[in-house]
């Protein structure tokens, strides 16, 4: 039962992550990812230290609230003030992400996260942590979380899909089309930060955008279509689990950071594939 | 003396964008580059710099003078960050670092040199002004001092009458008649046609390779302009009617 | 007070110090050239190569940290190139990818180390938010030498750094060596971070690379004038940092910079704000910035 608790957690987790990391990588805001992922560890503390615990609803919309504060407020420091959006993105994520570190060593007392946390994840501990209602366990409280973040990103992105398909290939048709981009890059914001806080206690607040990224860049080699790329990244996220789990287990290492290189691993071994088919 | 000689060019990026140019541009000249979008205007005035990835042919400047002369380059103004921080007397110092070796730094004869080109383009009271805070006009200006400054017998300019006022453009044409006069060789990627034959002395047509190169009262033809521009000409007929010398 | 008697924390406060000025000089340079988040990237990469220089000779001797982590940055700005020139790729998610993927593999790399029974570890997690207060007299001296290695490239290239970052088309066809120049760049830019690891950490390096001098554009439009700025913040952050992490037990150095940084920025802005406003309307404040604005 514990590892069956750890790779389904897992598998749900990464499922989002590659579902999102699809869209994130065909509208160039891979790096929007990766600094939300840090962010949304602000949100975290915050909530652990205004309610003094984590329900799941105080956490998605305390995380909610900063990915999105992110969004806006890197675009808003570039428009206006004399800096490039790189450089304003930069500055608004470690900013954020240094406060939920100070705040929490500050507070170590009051917030139940430490930096070992916030790095790998508490993956090993998931299934500890369960949640109980009127004194049944109902399994890990991770996996909860996973699996309705998971159905959050498939019912939004199901109803969405074509318009996120034509607001990612080409923003300046949908707008001349009456379509609020505005209001689809928020929500797909959205659905980053859920995702991120879902993926925060199984693989940490950093190696989340690894998640994301790597299989959706890996499908993205392959895929001609968005249904595609959002397919096989899929299914080589569910590979990277299990091989991730297998590399852990073998060197002892972090499962978190062998899931993330195992993506790698993957994408190498994609990318080596790719060149040799070429070649013949 | 021939300025600039091709034989054979081709230049591109991934692919070529122009094959096989062969010609040959006329010293102390003012020569107008046409052709219509993506013909390969500024890929032509690149390749002659060697700034392009993909280059085949040989192009020989001055008759084979040794050393091979230096050739000053006035790039689109969209290409850089007008916000960038330096202030106008910097940019144009720019033209001098070609000659500076890295550990070296500008000395008073780099210095005159740099407020007389400014003096040149009008430009010398805005020496100490930010770029950020100039005009359109101002900006080609401090673009074209910083190609004085490097006091080279050729200058290539990649359309220097884009998006600028009427006091700079009656000003560039003065510049370039005095350019003229001093035996130096102009060589500018152009849109306008009304005004091609009053700035200009010699026309190159291209449309991914050479149509025609000559004096502009025998090669602005209406057939090669119909070759160039392959009906994507609207104004032609306008044109002619403000050209009698066709 | 105590503690500027102490000769440790002056060594320490003069690392950091160092350390501020050339990662504001060198990452204000960078952020000119658009790239604000290559020093993310880079900073991220180098963790693997210390791990792995770790693994296989069981030390953290500055020389060999330094030149580990030297040799993973550079492999991994070579794969964000091959994954952007070979591969259909795009940049943001090659920087991504590689940013990701080598500090999975360090991650990877630490917790075995961590797992083993290996001597000497207790330093390694330290560099991954920084802890000024952990070094010695020796990171101290590499410290010095790297930072004046850099500062004096900066100062000997300068010019023709502006020129490259403003204008690179052109200072290609004025003939410069542009590669070679945006090679050596890279590799100040890579030792500037990997010296910064100890004190900043990997994860907030790319604060201290590009707040500062963002916190300066408020203040200046000449680029020598930001720099001196850039370095006046950094080393006002690093101070204040510095004393928090040797009073406060376990307090990292890194984030507590970062947070000040931040402060600094938005103070900056908003007296900025304010001027324009002619809320503050003191003379003295105008002329000041037009003076700067003049050198």
């Amino acid at each position: 039962m514990y590892e069956f608790w750890i790779l389904i957690t897992a598998s749900l987790v990464a499922t989002s992550c590659a579902l999102v990391g699809s869209l994130l990588i065909l509208r160039r805001m891979a790096l929007l990812g990766d600094a939300i992922s840090h962010s949304v560890l602000l949100g975290i503390v915050l909530v652990y230290l205004i309610f003094q615990q984590a329900s799941i609803a105080w956490m998605l919309s305390g995380a909610v609230l900063v990915g999105l504060l992110t969004a806006w407020l890197s675009q808003f420091i570039h428009q206006k003030a004399p800096l490039a959006k790189d450089a304003s993105l930069g500055l608004v994520f470690t900013w954020f992400f240094a406060l939920a570190i100070v705040l929490i060593a500050l507070y170590a007392d009051h917030v139940h996260l430490d930096h070992e946390h916030v790095l790998f994840g508490e993956m090993a501990f998931i299934p500890f942590n369960p949640l109980i209602i009127d004194g049944q366990n109902f399994g890990p409280h991770a996996f909860w979380l996973a699996g309705l973040v998971l159905l959050i990103n498939l019912i939004v992105l199901g109803i969405g899909y074509q318009r996120f398909k034509l607001t990612s290939f080409h923003p300046a048709l949908a707008t001349s089309l009456g379509i609020q981009t505005a209001v689809w890059h928020y929500l797909l914001m959205t659905l980053v930060s859920v995702t991120a806080v879902a993926s925060f206690d199984v693989v940490g607040s950093i190696l989340v955008v690894a998640l994301m990224v790597i299989p959706a860049a890996t499908a993205y080699l392959l895929a001609k279509s968005l249904k595609q790329i959002m397919l096989i990244s899929v299914l080589y996220a569910q590979a990277a689990v299990l091989i991730g789990f297998g590399l852990a287990w073998w060197l002892d290492s972090a499962l978190s950071a062998s899931m993330a290189v195992a993506a790698g691993l993957l994408l190498l071994i994609t990318l080596v594939v790719k060149t040799i088919t070429k070649k013949n | 003396m021939n300025a600039i000689e091709t034989q054979r060019l081709s230049l591109g990026y991934n692919q070529f964008i122009l094959k096989n140019i062969s010609i040959q541009l006329p010293a102390a000249q003012r020569i107008a580059i046409i052709g219509p979008n993506g013909a390969g205007k500024s890929t032509f005035l690149k390749g002659l710099i060697n700034l392009l990835p993909l280059r085949q042919g040989q192009v020989r400047f001055l008759d084979g003078a040794n050393p091979a002369p230096a050739l000053a380059y006035v790039p689109q103004r969209e290409e850089v960050d007008w916000d960038f921080p330096i202030n106008v007397f910097d940019v144009v110092m720019m033209g001098r670092h070609g000659q500076l070796k890295f550990w070296q730094r500008p000395n008073k004869q780099d210095h005159d040199l740099v407020r007389e080109s400014l003096e040149k383009v009008g430009m010398l009271d805005f020496a100490s002004r930010q770029i950020s805070q100039l005009s359109g006009g101002q900006q080609q200006r401090v673009f074209i001092a910083r190609a004085l400054a490097q006091q080279a017998p050729i200058t290539l300019m990649d359309e220097p009458f884009a998006g600028v006022d009427m006091t700079t453009e009656n000003a560039l044409v003065a510049l370039f008649a005095e350019l003229k006069a001093q035996n130096q060789t102009l060589v500018c990627v152009h849109h306008d046609l009304n005004t091609l034959a009053r700035y200009f002395d010699w026309v190159v047509m291209i449309n991914g390779g050479l149509i025609a190169s000559g004096p502009i009262h025998q090669a602005l033809t209406l057939d090669n302009l119909q070759k160039t521009f392959e009906g994507r000409l609207p104004l032609l007929e306008n044109l002619q009617l403000t050209e009698p010398s066709l | 007070m105590s503690l500027w008697q102490d000769a440790n924390f002056i060594w320490v406060l003069t690392g950091t110090l160092l350390l501020g000025v050339s990662a504001a000089t060198i990452g204000g340079m960078a952020v000119l050239r658009q790239r604000a988040l290559i020093g993310d990237v880079l900073a991220h990469a180098a963790l693997p190569g210390i791990m792995m220089a770790f693994i296989l000779f069981e030390s953290t001797q500055p020389g060999l940290v330094v030149f580990s982590a030297l040799l993973s940055s550079l492999l991994g700005y070579y794969a964000i190139q091959f994954l952007t020139q070979q591969t259909k790729i795009k940049t943001d998610t090659a920087m991504a990818v590689v940013l990701s993927l080598f500090f999975a593999v360090g991650l990877m790399l630490l917790s075995f180390i961590q797992n083993s029974t290996m001597e000497n570890k207790s330093g390694l997690d330290k560099l991954l938010f920084g802890q000024a207060a952990a070094m010695n007299a020796n990171d101290v001296n590499w410290l010095i030498v790297i930072t004046l290695l850099a500062l004096s490239y900066l100062v000997i290239v300068f010019h023709k750094l502006r020129l490259i970052s403003f204008d690179p088309t052109y200072a290609q066809s004025l003939g410069l060596k542009v590669k070679r120049y945006e090679l050596s760049f890279a590799l100040v830019l890579v030792f500037t971070i990997v010296i910064g690891l100890q004190i900043v950490g990997v994860i907030l390096m790319a604060a201290a690379l590009l707040i500062p001098i963002s916190i300066a554009r408020f203040w200046s439009q000449s680029l020598p004038v930001l720099l001196w700025l850039a370095a006046l913040f950094a080393m006002i952050s690093a101070l204040i940092s510095t004393q928090l992490s040797m009073q406060i037990a376990n307090m990292p150095t890194g984030p507590w910079m970062v947070v000040i940084l931040g402060v600094l920025f938005a103070l900056s802005w908003a007296l900025r704000w304010a001027l324009s406003r002619g809320w503050v309307s003191t003379k003295k404040h105008a002329q000041t910035a037009g003076n700067q604005a003049d050198v």
